[in-house]
């Protein structure tokens, strides 16, 4: 197939210029404001709340709490819509103040009198476990565990030549979308229609009506623009919605919150911090013969879908490696931290971040490049995976020969400057697309459209564009299929009074599931079109030829525009339109044997880094990044390098600076001042790659994009820091105060000879 | 929220609501202002905003003597090549502050009234033995000044000496001597919006590679940033060689240990204080003597 060329993005002009509309921006007459009142500790009994003297405030129109949850307020282990007897975590909504303005309902939230008990707290994964911790939820912290087992590790570790056994941990990070999460609701004759970014419309309507006691059929979602999800705008969403709706509906008026930045990260859900254990054995010449892995994440207060969380890190833990005999067991533990859920990546970052700290550990220890042990070991067509699962389009070994000519790892960095040293590092991955068997529902999503007389085609979609480029996609497929220039396709919003469920825009799935569909879409409409030309110019339809806004046949005939073949088309038959639904190929999971076909397909990618290390300060600079990810087939070659070039940005703030801290308790990081994103200052050289190697095996031979480049670069990175260092660090991310331990260390070993500092 | 906001014009109004209002807040730029009122319960302040005095705003290079007025932000500081020309280093601590949008609202006189021991601005007007001149008026409506070495004025961390009546109107200090070369550095934990972990400022007259006269000022270390007199004393009269530098740089790490006591920071800050101080001099030594046409 020609190369497709890169298209302009529709939702670009206005978004730049400032005329799409977020949910901040939108105002209906006689709305309200709700603000959410907490307990600031981590673990208390609510004993009474008292609303008597906010409600006597100038303004304040209600306070509620969760007696009057209309509907189903907590499921089990899952977040409450406000917290009813208990709070088990500092961001536990207790009580929501409605008032005429934001400043009222501000005010009005610090009236509200709060007896409460404080209970003890856990705050560590490891202490919940332990006998005596304090019980979040029923009988014991344990919130989920999955197990790959694969051959028989004892008999592959007395293989081995050499064993070693390393820890790593990943820190609590968060998705820090510049927009912040809310959402307005307005009562109408018939149920609720709600405003709100989400990247999934249909399970925020589902929980909404579940919360509120409504038919989901009562509950409306409309979008708005949306402002970056980055895995977020979840369980967030579904709260945030459920506490806008039962407050519309208590009185009868529209009620808008959006939380502030520091209610965001007081509240707002994160990613889980792991700690890995990986024990691994090896012969001399490089080859794995068995992998111990057990983990543990922090699932924090609630359950939210860390169950699949922890089953897609168990599912990738070894990472990209044939290796005969496997046992991996992650588990989960509940804490009184902030929630985890769903953050790009979702379990792939944290694993993949030790697998491959750990076959640079293992490469050093065999006096191995890290190269070549990633050859010797990899994934190639056909490998089994640690769940058994026989492996087609791999694209891993493609993707090394790309990162070796691209950055090769042993290149002397140059122009070191005095106090400075440098180091490079590696990395790759694989990763399951989309879904995958740990959700139980087809993977699948639908693509309509129709065909006005102008000429003009209306799309509908239900995968959000939540600035990944993911409706440009749909257009761009239809375009090409129909041979209509984009200008003259239109996403319509996203509303789910006409979308067609198609799930949530997760787990890379957006262009896999929905690029598809439009070209099922497409095709249906095309054939429509071509029936009944077929017919007039007494043809096959398919010598009909669809190109350049003409639909015509070889030779030149017959020949007409675009609108004009719709035209006539709307004479013969009632409506001129394409319909598809496309789903991928099945996959399953046994829970009892821990095996199964897991995602239908996996994407691969390898990253380099090198980085510079200041030697007075233990700050590290990444001077270069080179991501290369395997992309099946590329649809769109801008966006598909902004996706991977955003991805590493993001992993940089995992690798270096991003981190969320609590003490006593309360989170000490309460806003962007001390939750350090990285900036365009701290930007390094980022070469994107998106690479064509084997196609999916789906039409469009299209892989997800969007997750696996956050996963490749803290490895890349730690090792970069270890080649420089000959220290390891194993805990993310390297700030300031870590790297200059290994400095110190490095320089008491005599790695950094004279350190450079002193010339 | 605020009762009042004042706007004036002129520097003689904002005395007048100043004198009239004491605990009225004095907004600047407000990048520390509207973050602390923003978090702190007590809103009730009077606001008189100083952005509108355009006395306030002017840099003058009178003889030897530069004046630069407190309503200066760092993008002016930066922009102004006759400071450039004649104190590079405190361009270059301007240059270090947050963003472009922070450097476009911040004041330099912002930046010494907030007084934190992490300000980029401050370490620069130390070295230089910078005054501030702070401004009054009284009920027969006479002007008073009042000078103070900018050290003096910075009493610890969030203090300072001014009195509730008064307003800092500018900075003065004389031009540093032809041969002296200045140094400013930063360590933070990222290269924009970037808090000083520890930043410092280093002036050095050499003459026939012995110091001269040195000034050494680390600021995020202790309470304020302050001259390092022991590192001064010991450098005066020598050659720096690599031994006498660590020596130097040992000599700044005990002395904030000294002041500070251990803390859970030192671990870090410690061992860095003493290679930082040595790089310092170093870069400092390596810059460029300006020599007039
Ligand atoms: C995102 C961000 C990043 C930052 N980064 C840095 C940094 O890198 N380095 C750094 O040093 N600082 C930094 N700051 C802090 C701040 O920008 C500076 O301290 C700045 O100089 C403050 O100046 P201002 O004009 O905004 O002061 P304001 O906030 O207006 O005032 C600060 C205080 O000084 C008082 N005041 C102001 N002017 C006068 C006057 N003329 N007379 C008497 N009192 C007065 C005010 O009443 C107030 O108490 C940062 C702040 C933010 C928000």
């Amino acid at each position: 197939m020609a190369k497709r060329k890169s298209v302009d993005r529709q939702d670009a002009y206005a978004k730049i210029t400032g005329k799409a509309k977020y949910v901040n921006d939108l105002f209906f007459p006689g709305m309200l404001y709700v603000q959410t009142v907490r307990i600031p500790v981590a673990h208390a009994r609510i004993k009474k709340i008292d609303g008597t003297e906010a409600l006597q405030l100038n303004g304040v129109v209600g306070v509620f709490t969760a007696q009057d949850v209309p509907g189903i307020n907590q499921r089990p282990k899952d977040r409450p819509v406000l917290a009813a007897h208990e709070t088990k975590y500092a961001g536990d909504g207790v009580a929501i103040v409605v008032a005429e303005t934001k400043e009222q309902a501000i005010l009005g939230a610090k009236l509200v009198r709060i007896d409460f008990e404080e209970l003890p707290y856990v705050m560590n994964p490891e202490d919940a476990l332990k006998e005596g911790a304090p019980i979040l939820h029923g009988e014991t912290n344990f919130a989920a565990s999955h197990q790959a087992i694969k051959g028989n590790v004892e008999a592959g570790f007395v293989e081995a030549d050499l064993i070693i056994e390393r820890e790593y941990t990943t820190q609590r990070a968060m998705h820090s979308a510049i927009e912040p999460d809310g959402a307005i609701a307005i009562p109408e004759a018939n149920g609720i229609l709600l405003y709100c970014p989400g990247k999934g419309p249909f399970n925020i309507k589902r929980a909404v009506a579940s919360h509120c006691g409504l038919h989901e059929n009562q509950v409306r979602v409309i979008q708005p623009a949306l402002g970056g999800v980055f895995g977020g705008k979840d369980s967030d969403i579904n709260v945030i919605g459920a506490r806008v709706t039962m407050a519309a509906m208590l009185t009868n008026r529209p009620c808008k919150m959006i939380w502030s930045r520091e209610e965001v990260l007081e509240e707002g859900t994160k990613r889980h911090p792991f700690k890995l254990h990986y024990k691994v054995g090896a012969k001399r010449d490089g080859k794995i013969t068995a992998m111990e892995i057990n983990g543990l994440a922090d699932v924090g207060a609630y359950l939210t879908k860390s169950a699949a969380t922890v089953w897609r890190a168990t599912v990738e833990a070894t990472g990209p490696y044939n290796i005969e005999n496997i046992f991996t067991r992650i588990e989960g533990a509940f804490t009184n931290n902030t929630v985890s859920d769903a953050v790009r990546g979702f379990g792939s970052p944290q694993v993949d971040f030790a697998s491959e700290s750990l076959m640079n550990e293992l490469a050093k220890e065999l006096g191995l490049d890290p190269l070549k042990i990633r050859r010797i070991n990899g994934f190639t067509e056909g490998s089994i995976t640690a769940t058994g699962q026989k492996l087609e389009c791999v694209n891993l070994m493609a993707c090394l020969d790309k990162l070796e000519e691209t950055f090769p790892v042993n290149k002397k960095p140059s122009d070191v400057p005095v106090g400075k040293v440098r180091g490079r590092g590696i990395s790759c991955i694989f990763r399951g697309e989309a879904m995958g068997a740990g959700f139980k529902e087809k993977d699948a999503a639908a693509v309509n459209f129709n065909v006005e007389k102008d000429g003009t085609i209306v799309v509908y979609s239900g995968i959000t564009e939540q600035g990944q480029g993911g409706s440009n996609v749909v257009l761009q497929i239809i375009s090409e299929t129909m041979g209509v220039n984009i200008e003259n396709i239109k996403m319509s919003p996203l509303d789910t009074a006409y979308v067609i469920d198609s799930g949530a825009t997760v787990g890379s799935r957006g262009t896999i599931t929905s690029g598809n569909a439009a070209l099922v879409a497409a095709n249906d409409a095309k054939m429509r079109i071509a029936t009944v030309l077929a017919e007039m110019w007494k043809v096959n339809p398919e010598m009909i030829i669809f190109l350049d806004n003409r639909v015509f046949i070889e030779d030149q005939t017959h020949c007409l525009s675009f609108k004009d073949a719709v035209n006539l088309c709307y004479t013969v038959i009632p409506g001129v339109y394409g319909h598809g639904w496309w789903s991928l190929p099945p996959v399953w999971w046994d829970f009892d044997s821990n095996s199964g076909e897991t995602y239908a397909s996996f994407n691969y990618g390898a990253c380099g880094a090198e980085v510079e290390i200041d030697l007075v300060s233990g700050k590290v600079e990444v001077t270069e990044v080179v991501a290369i990810h395997d992309v099946g087939r590329i649809i769109n070659e801008e966006e598909a390098k902004a996706q991977i070039a955003g991805g590493v940005s993001m992993a940089l703030g995992l690798a270096l600076s991003e981190t969320i801290a609590t003490k006593n308790g309360r989170l000490v990081t309460t806003n962007f001042d001390k939750y350090l994103l990285q900036t365009i200052m701290d930007s390094p050289n980022i070469t994107a790659i998106p690479l064509e190697a084997q196609p999916a095996n789906n039409p469009l031979g299209v892989k997800g994009v969007s997750e696996s480049s956050t996963a490749t670069v803290s490895p890349a990175v730690f090792n970069a820091i270890e080649n420089a260092l000959g220290i390891r660090l194993r805990n993310l991310p390297a700030d300031l105060e870590s790297v200059l331990a290994a400095i110190e260390t490095s320089e008491r070993l005599g790695y950094l000879k004279g350190g450079g500092i002193h010339e | 929220m605020s009762n009042y906001f004042f706007q004036p014009k002129y520097l003689k109004q904002a005395l007048e609501y100043k004198r009239d209002y004491e605990v009225a807040n004095l907004l600047a730029g407000g990048t520390d202002l509207v973050i602390s009122m923003r978090s702190r319960a007590d809103q009730k302040h009077e606001i008189i905003d100083l952005s509108k005095i355009t006395e306030l705003k002017t840099i003058e290079l009178d003889g030897d003597a530069i004046c630069i007025g407190s309503m200066v932000t760092f993008t002016e500081l930066i922009d102004s090549e006759m400071l450039f020309d004649k104190v590079p280093f405190l361009s270059k601590a301007a240059q270090s502050v947050g963003a472009p949008q922070i450097r476009n609202r911040g004041t330099i006189g912002g930046n010494i009234c907030n007084a934190s021991p992490a300000a980029d601005g401050i370490p620069p007007l130390v070295c230089l033995g910078a005054q501030v001149n702070l401004q009054s008026v009284d009920e027969n409506n006479e002007i008073h000044n009042r000078t103070l070495p900018i050290e003096a004025f910075i009493l610890n961390k969030g203090k300072t000496a001014i009195k509730n009546y008064e307003i800092l109107t500018h900075i003065l200090f004389n031009v540093p001597s032809e041969t002296a070369t200045m140094g400013f550095d930063k360590i933070g934990r990222r290269n924009a919006l970037a808090i000083s972990r520890l930043n410092g400022a280093c002036m050095i007259k050499m003459e026939q590679q012995i110091v001269q006269q040195i000034r050494f000022v680390l600021g995020a270390a202790t309470s304020k940033p302050e001259r390092f007199s022991g590192v001064e004393d010991y450098l005066i009269g020598k050659e720096l060689t690599v031994l006498i530098l660590k020596e130097a740089g040992r000599l700044a790490s005990d002395y904030v240990l000294e002041k500070t006591g251990r803390r859970s920071s030192s671990n870090y800050k410690l061992p860095v204080i003493t290679s930082f101080t040595e790089e310092l001099i170093k870069k400092t030594l390596k810059a460029e003597v300006k020599v007039n046409e």
